[in-house]
């Protein structure tokens, strides 16, 4: 009994000990708790506005660089300047080494050539000094000398007397192309007509040749029918004149036995079977007849044709023949002509491109005196692509100046969603402005981003100010302000591989207190500031959005709120 | 000579026949405390080591594939560092689990202590009642002792519905107070209460309240923290009244926590499981001698 009621405080003490113990850890467990969850500062979600900005970064380039070029072929003695030197106009760049320049040596070959031939055909002309003299006073281009007058006058003379010789070669080309041989080869329309004409004619002539026979044969009784009834007709007609001239018995009798028998003969003539035969015979006959006067007026149209054309060529070739004298005539006026003068002509030219060649080697010469490259505008050098040693190239670059108050650009790329906040002509803000004093930005274009022509934009800054060419600097332009429904700070936004979200707090009532989980919003950022951003998601409205926390938190943890 | 030989020779069977005992004895007590032991001695593991050892049993992708170290399930007794990182995030880092506590305590507490009254009213009434109409009920009683709760959980959720209970403890504390088991426990034991100290305390004017509280009441004391006992261990584990009939998880036992463990809390559920233990093996080192003296009399042996 002892050790039962011994057992008995044990496990009774043992159960108060452990109770207790619970009980003062569920007491202290929130306290606990708290310390270890991650402190958090939370902010409402609450509609606003925003004032939509664009932000990039880009590198200052200048806006228009003049560059400094050198027309000769020379060495470089000594650069003078470098990048980022200011010069101003009549500044030394480059100094080179003396010697004459490619320039000056080929026009110094180029002179000596020139006076050579000039002063070759001068003596081979005959001409003496004199001579050579006057014409070294007439100037060849001038159109006041008789010379030029008269040559021109017959070269005008031979040119037209050419064309007109041309021109009638080129009618009686085509008047035999289109017109002769078209009629003689019988490939033109009027002539085939008329051939066919004729091959119509004797192609009815031969089968009138053919016939023929089968209806004389045929129509032999009613031919004599015909006979009789012609006869008849005659003796009629005559019987009837005779009675109506005087109508006596005899004349009488006789009208009546011519009638009777005219009568008969026609009455037989009708009745006859062959009288159908011999209105074919009739017809073909009579289509012979046209044929063959169908067939003498084509070949009279033909010979008459003919003979026309032949007129007309011939008075084609005298014409021919005409301008053919006439430009000979033209041309031998003008050669000899020429060959007075040709010895004079020649040297003339060869004297002005001599005296071309004199010109151009002075001004080469001049040129070569040079021995320095001075800057040709005020301003800064951006870059110098000379070295001392190095040869220029006639033509090329030597250096690039920026021109003093001309400006710089900046360009960065921007989606078209962040273009509509902008547009040219807005002023732009230097980010860290208290970096560069006195830096004005401006957008001068905005443009498809030929990178991206799809989704994005080139904005284009016109800057000035304290900046160097190279320098890379981010602005910030945009003022347009619109209302948003739910607006939360920048801190608030988290971004994880599935996109960006925030946390909202989602309070829990327990027996112990009030907990407070972190719940995840995915959002998408339809607008951001410097320090808000316009976002898009399931909200409930007045939701606590959690903006920074001691710790890193993640979705579904439990939070503690900073006390205020 | 013979007499002492027979001794010795009886001897010699108590003495096999109580090894042989000893043995089946103690492999069924191994079989049995196993498990216990295991789930102490892993609560001072580390996760780590939990998740090297039980991975092929617990660890799975979110593709629901498995996913895990070694194919081969390591039951360890003896950790490779003792760690009591799981009791302190239990017992100092979440509330939860200590809520879950006093949430089962809260539960089982009342049913116990309600039940008992219940009970001890209702077998006395069912002591000193007669006639048909009390058979039938005792009769009923059994048979709804005898029906496994699985039976009547339908019924217990549409009457706690019709009564707007659920959600709310009183869905658990209801039926858990009018339970049957108790009070068929203590009509079997009133009425081995001998009927002559009734008739002498009623010859004495004593009335049924005097009786009941002065005679049966005292006398049951034992059965009575047999029957508690019983009770709270039985709703110390209760999973599935809890898991219908309370929506909300801040209102659910530990048990229930405990029938809900994932492959990353193996640590915390041995570790609350350790815990848990600890009240019941409490109340039963409590009350084992009352509770050996109820199941005697229940098997009728007086002792």
């Amino acid at each position: 009994m002892n050790e039962t009621s011994k057992r008995k405080d044990w496990v009774k003490n043992a159960a108060i000990i452990f109770l207790s113990v619970l009980l003062v850890l569920t007491f202290f467990s929130n306290t606990i708790m708290n310390y270890s969850l991650p402190e958090v500062a939370a902010q409402y979600c609450m509609s606003g506005s925003i004032t939509n900005k664009v932000r990039g970064t880009g590198v200052v380039e200048s806006a228009d660089p003049y560059s400094v070029t050198y027309k000769e072929t020379r060495k470089i003695a000594s650069v003078k300047v470098k990048p980022g030197d200011e010069v101003k106009k009549g500044d030394v760049l480059y100094l080179l080494e003396e010697g004459e320049s490619g320039e000056l040596k080929e026009a110094e070959s180029a002179l000596k050539t020139a006076k050579s031939e000039y002063e070759k055909a001068a003596i081979e002309g005959g001409f003496s000094s004199s001579d050579t003299a006057n014409f070294e006073k007439r100037d060849p281009n001038s159109d006041s000398t008789e010379y030029q007058d008269k040559g021109a006058r017959l070269k005008k003379a031979k040119e037209s007397t050419d064309e007109a010789l041309e021109k009638v070669q080129k009618e009686i080309e085509d008047f035999e192309y289109y017109t002769y041989n078209k009629w003689n080869d019988g490939s033109s329309e009027e002539r085939a007509n008329l051939d066919r004409a004729i091959e119509e004619a004797k192609d009815a002539q031969e089968y009138w040749e053919r016939i023929k026979g089968q209806y004389e044969s045929g129509y032999s009784e009613y031919k004599e029918l015909l006979d009789t009834y012609n006869k008849a007709q005659v003796a009629y007609e005559n019987a009837k004149k005779a009675y109506e001239n005087k109508e006596t018995e005899a004349n009488k009798e006789k009208y009546s036995e011519a009638k009777q028998a005219y009568k008969e003969a026609k009455e037989a003539l009708n009745n006859s079977t062959e009288k159908d035969s011999y209105d074919q015979y009739l017809s073909a006959s009579l289509e012979f007849q046209n044929a063959e006067n169908t067939e003498k007026q084509c070949e009279k149209a033909i010979e008459d044709r003919k003979r026309e054309l032949e007129k007309q060529y011939v008075a084609f070739k005298d014409r021919e023949y005409e301008a053919k004298k006439a430009s000979e005539k033209a041309t031998k006026e003008l050669e000899e002509f020429q060959s007075d003068y040709s010895g004079s002509s020649s040297v003339v030219d060869l004297y002005v491109a001599y005296q071309d060649a004199k010109k151009a080697y002075d001004e080469a010469k001049e040129k070569a005196s040079n021995v320095q490259i001075t800057s040709p505008v005020s301003g800064v050098v951006l870059s110098t692509s000379k070295v001392a040693g190095e040869t220029t190239e006639s033509g090329e670059e030597v250096a690039s100046i920026q021109l003093a108050g001309k400006g710089f650009t900046l360009s960065f790329a921007v989606t078209k969603d962040q273009a509509r906040y902008i547009s040219v002509g807005d002023e732009a803000e230097v980010t860290n402005s208290y970096w560069y004093t006195d830096v004005h930005a401006k957008i001068t274009s905005i443009k498809t981003d030929p990178q991206d022509p799809q989704a994005g934009k080139k904005v284009t800054f016109q800057l000035e100010g304290d900046i160097t060419n190279g320098q890379s600097l981010t602005l910030t332009a945009g003022k347009r302000t619109a209302n948003y429904d739910f607006i939360v700070p920048n801190s608030a936004i988290r971004e994880d591989n599935n996109g960006k979200f925030v946390l909202r707090i989602k309070s829990k009532s327990t027996p112990l207190g009030n907990r407070y989980i972190a719940e995840r919003v995915d959002v998408t950022v339809i607008a951001e500031d410097d320090t808000h951003s316009a976002v898009n998601g399931v909200f409930e409205g007045y939701d606590y959005i959690i903006t920074t926390s001691s710790k890193p938190i993640e979705e579904g943890q439990q939070v503690r709120l900073k006390e205020s | 000579m013979k007499k002492v030989n027979s001794i010795s020779k009886r001897h010699k069977r108590e003495l096999i026949s109580g090894i042989i005992i000893l043995i089946v004895v103690g492999f069924f007590a191994l079989v049995f405390l196993t498990p216990i032991v295991l789930t102490i001695t892993n609560s001072f593991m580390t996760q780590t080591e939990l998740s090297a050892n039980y991975g092929a049993v617990f660890a799975t992708s979110e593709k629901g594939g498995k996913v895990f170290i070694s194919k081969i399930v390591n039951l360890k007794f003896i950790p490779d560092k003792v760690s009591f990182s799981q009791y302190i995030t239990v017992l100092l880092k979440s509330p939860d689990y200590l809520i879950k506590f006093w949430n089962s305590v809260i539960l089982v507490v009342p049913i116990v202590i309600f039940q008992l009254l219940t009970a001890l009213f209702a077998s006395y009434g069912f002591m000193r009642a007669k006639g048909r109409i009390k058979e039938i009920i005792f009769f009923l009683y059994i048979i709804l002792m005898l029906m496994p709760y699985q039976v009547t959980l339908v019924p217990n959720y549409l009457v706690s519905n019709w009564l707007h209970l659920i959600d709310t403890r009183w869905a658990i504390w209801l039926p858990g107070i009018a339970s049957p088991f108790a009070v068929y426990l203590l009509t079997k034991f009133m009425r081995r209460v001998p009927t002559s100290y009734i008739e002498a305390a009623q010859i004495d004017g004593a009335g049924e309240w005097q009786i009941f509280k002065l005679i049966c009441a005292p006398l049951s004391k034992s059965c009575l923290y047999s029957v508690a006992i019983l009770v709270f261990i039985d709703y110390w584990n209760m999973v599935e009244q809890p898991l219908i009939l309370l929506n909300d998880s801040e209102k659910h036992p530990l048990s229930v926590f405990l029938s809900q463990i994932n492959s990353g809390e193996t640590g915390l559920a041995f570790a609350v499981a350790t815990i848990y233990m600890v009240p019941g093996l409490l109340v039963f080192l409590y009350g084992e001698d009352y509770l050996v003296e109820g199941i005697m009399y229940q098997g009728g042996i007086k002792g």
